[in-house]
């Protein structure tokens, strides 16, 4: 976070940025107070591990906003992976994880083809596959939750190489680490935003920007289905629904880190401020055991609240 | 016609300035009723500022408009057509999924709301049939939907607006203004056009800008000539023909000192760099022409005479004519994917929509000055190396005096001449050997404008080949080698522009018009 903080000044924005985090610590060091639970060994590593899942969806989700482009397929394809490893890991083990996240990246690969090719907009065609994919869910399990008792599988989530921190913060660290490398210091990068920008922009570059698109869609459906499957080891089991929630929150966790929602403004690297936001709020209301309705009602306050807080907001530009 | 009656609308000493620059300095301007004026001048003369100052789409710095004997101060569009001016936009504002009488009456639907808030729609059907029949349009049904008709019935239809706007604020003869009515539409639909406006001036009066001198002439009661924001000259009967305008229109004092003349290479024996041979397409006709190393060539040409599509073949970027050739050092480019080819044989680009296709607003200086040349600051791992890519933006920044923070700032924060150099050194990064412009210098200010031509004449003694398209006459004089006419996508004309024996305004424009 200090280096997403960092990187806010580079951009001569750190004033609101700041603002964000300062709110955020100030809201946890609250929490700590109020609920006593909070500050558990037990509760926090339960926030580190949702963290961790959520982050990784919503890094790929960064890139496909930034192109001005989203991605709603994004917890169907969550859920199809995490299935598909309850199903495959009793015969195939640990080589279940590969082959899940293989299926997540085609899945990405088909909604990037779709769009660029059939020239239909990335909202509509995710949509789309969104539906079909979470009935593919429903064929794969007939439409019951399945376990997952492998313990190799389990271990990727729940185990502890560095004693305290969970493999899957570790997974997502590392990922996280090489999205910013990537976001920062690639061609596709760059190109990513420069599309969001405006898209004649890589053409004049000589840049193939349908093959930029493609790309970024797998990688969104590859991060989506490690997500996924990361999710189901944790959990012990997948259900059939179970990363439908991440649809939305990676985008908010996205936007409340400070990308643009019509892309061309932000960084991947912004993404981290976004998602605990997310992940620390459930769970606080989680532990002051407030009504379910009520804290769906408080969270999207808090998410607009945050919204506000650490957008760009253009003031002369139309707002769609 | 006029000096009897008084002028219904009149706008003195007006200016107006966008970030400092003037671009319209002390206009005066009447409109008398029945009259058709024309607002004739170059680009950039402030034609097209002076309507919308009138259509209240810009307020004036200073100065003073009377409209109906009465002070006149629109805070916004809506105020003027509430004041009776009405302006038919270039890029139509009728939106094309609504229904004829929807559009009429946009935003208006209140006054035909009854006290429960159901819009009357058929006491709209029928005003808007009115005015349609009134104005000889009775072919086109309110009923329908807007875009199935045609652009020049679109027009018709603004018109039409404008008529049934006026009456219904009570205005028994609305000012309409025409910004380029002319622009998007064929012979028989500009026939049309005019023969509907010579018959409805018994009821209006009119305010022209088109590119074409010829429909001044053969529409305009009276003509006025804005030269650099100022009144040049007014035409009214017989004064008014082509020739009398564009020669009030150009004959502005070059300085030869601005466009550092002194610096034109003479080129005797240079190699040639790239050669077009027979470009043709939609709006360009068989255009062949080639450039040495270290030559500057000018095309000019009114708006729409193909040299920006010329330019946009060069380079290969979409639509481009698909037909001829681009031969760069004795190669012929291909056709598919001919932008990549070209780039890579170092053609550069820098496009006339900075915004849009020249910068990305929120990425860095460093970040879009590598932008064209990602492999040149990569390390060896294949990641992009900051530190190279900061010293390519510091090489560039001090090269090109950009004026900026340092190599992080975000691009939004430059001025538009400094992003101007940000999208040359993008080019110049990946060491380009012919640099295509189109516009370079719209929108930047006088300062910024002579850096940019510093910064071509030092690319020229590099050696680098240049094409430079512009609507700007004496930046086209004043900086080419060479200059090419287009006018209805052919080339027109050529002449040599040696630095002690530069042509003339005059000569060029009257192969343009």
């Amino acid at each position: 976070m200090l280096q997403a903080a960092r990187a806010g000044c580079r951009d001569g924005e750190l004033g609101r940025r700041a603002i964000t985090i300062f709110v955020f610590m100030l809201a946890i060091a609250a929490f700590g107070l109020v609920a006593p639970s909070f500050g558990t060994l037990a509760n926090i590593r339960a926030i580190e591990l949702s963290s961790s899942v959520l982050l990784l969806a919503s890094i790929g989700a960064t890139f496909v906003i930034l192109m001005g482009s989203i991605d709603l397929s994004i917890g169907a394809v969550a859920s199809f992976c995490g299935m598909l490893v309850a199903r495959l890991s009793p015969d195939l083990g640990l080589w279940s994880v590969p082959i899940a996240c293989v299926v997540g990246l085609v899945f990405g690969a088909i909604n990037g083809l779709v769009y660029v090719h059939l020239r239909i907009p990335s909202i509509l065609v995710t949509l789309g596959t969104a539906t079909t994919i979470s009935g593919a869910v429903l064929f794969i399990s007939d439409g019951r939750s399945l376990s997952v008792s492998n313990p190799a599988v389990i271990d990727i989530a729940q185990g502890a190489l560095a004693i305290v921190v969970p493999n899957a913060v570790l997974i997502s660290a590392v990922i996280y680490g090489a999205a910013v490398l990537i976001g920062d210091r690639t061609r596709f990068g760059r190109m990513t935003l420069a599309i969001g920008s405006d898209e004649q922009i890589a053409v004049l570059m000589g840049v193939r920007v349908n093959a930029i698109k493609v790309q970024a869609f797998a990688l969104s459906g590859l991060l989506a289905g490690l997500a996924g499957v990361l999710l189901a080891a944790r959990l012990g089991s997948a259900t059939v629904t179970m990363g439908s929630y991440m649809t939305l929150d990676t985008i908010t966790a996205v936007v409340v880190g400070g990308t643009a929602i019509t892309g061309g403004s932000g960084n991947v690297r912004l993404t981290i401020i976004g998602v605990p936001f997310i992940t620390t709020f459930s769970d606080v209301m989680n532990i002051l055991a407030l009504p379910p309705y009520l804290q769906t009602i408080i969270q999207g306050t808090v998410i607009l609240l945050a919204v506000l807080l650490n957008t760009r907001r253009a003031s002369a530009e139309d707002v769609k | 016609m006029n000096g009897v009656a008084a002028p219904i609308y009149s706008m003195r000493n007006a200016s107006k300035r966008f970030n400092g620059i003037a671009v319209v300095e002390g206009i005066d301007l009447d409109v008398f009723p029945n009259e058709i004026v024309g607002i004739a001048g170059e680009n950039g003369a402030g034609k097209s500022t002076t309507l919308k100052m009138i259509a209240g789409i810009h307020a004036p710095n200073a100065g003073s408009m009377r409209l109906f004997g009465k002070s006149f101060r629109p805070l916004s569009y809506t105020h003027a057509v509430e004041a009776g001016i009405s302006m038919v936009f270039q890029e139509q504002a009728l939106i094309p999924s609504l229904a004829v009488y929807e559009n009429i009456f946009l935003s208006l639907e209140p006054c035909f709301t009854s006290r429960i808030g159901i819009v009357d729609r058929d006491a709209m059907i029928a005003v808007s049939e009115r005015h349609l029949q009134n104005l000889g349009l009775g072919y086109i049904d309110p009923r329908r939907r807007t875009g199935d008709y045609a652009f020049h019935d679109r027009q018709m239809i603004e018109i039409a607006k404008a008529f049934a706007l006026a009456e219904h604020f009570h205005i028994d003869h609305p000012i309409i203004l025409l910004d380029e009515p002319t622009a998007a539409i064929g012979e028989r639909e500009i026939k049309i056009l005019f023969e509907s406006i010579r018959r409805y001036r018994r009821r209006a009066s009119f305010v022209l800008i088109t590119h074409r001198l010829v429909e001044y002439v053969e529409l305009c009661d009276r003509i006025c000539v804005f030269k650099d924001g100022r009144n040049v000259g007014e035409f009214a009967g017989e004064e008014i023909s082509e020739q009398s305008l564009h020669r009030a229109m150009v004959g502005r004092i070059r300085d030869d000192e601005y466009f550092m003349e002194t610096r034109q290479l003479s080129l005797v024996g240079a190699p040639i760099a790239i050669s077009a041979h027979g470009l043709s397409g939609q709006n360009v006709k068989n255009v062949s022409f080639e450039i040495r190393k270290g030559e500057v060539l000018g095309i000019g040409g009114l708006v729409g005479c193909g040299k920006e599509a010329v330019a946009r073949a060069v380079v290969g970027f979409e639509p481009f004519p698909p037909n001829g050739t681009v031969e760069l050092g004795g190669e012929v480019l291909p056709l598919r994917g001919r932008g990549k080819a070209a780039i890579k044989r170092g053609v550069g680009f820098v496009p006339k929509e900075r915004k849009s296709e020249g910068i990305v607003p929120y990425m860095s200086v460093q970040a879009n000055m590598s932008l064209a040349s990602l492999p040149l600051v990569s390390s060896l791992s294949g990641f992009l190396s900051r530190s190279r890519e900061r010293r390519l933006a510091e090489k560039y920044i001090n090269r090109l005096r950009v004026r900026c923070n340092g190599p992080t700032q975000l691009c939004q924060f430059l001025s538009g001449g400094n992003q101007q150099k940000v999208v040359i050194a993008k080019w110049l990064a990946r060491n380009v050997q012919v640099l295509v412009l189109d516009n370079p210098t719209r929108g930047v200010d006088v300062g910024g404008k002579q850096e940019i031509y510093s910064v071509l004449r030092d690319l020229a003694e590099e050696g680098v080949a240049i094409l430079l398209v512009t609507d700007d006459l004496p930046e086209l004089i004043g900086m080419s080698n060479r200059i090419l006419v287009m006018r209805d996508g052919e080339l027109q004309f050529e002449c040599s522009a040696p630095a002690d024996n530069k042509p003339t305004e005059q000569e060029l424009v009257q192969h343009m018009v």
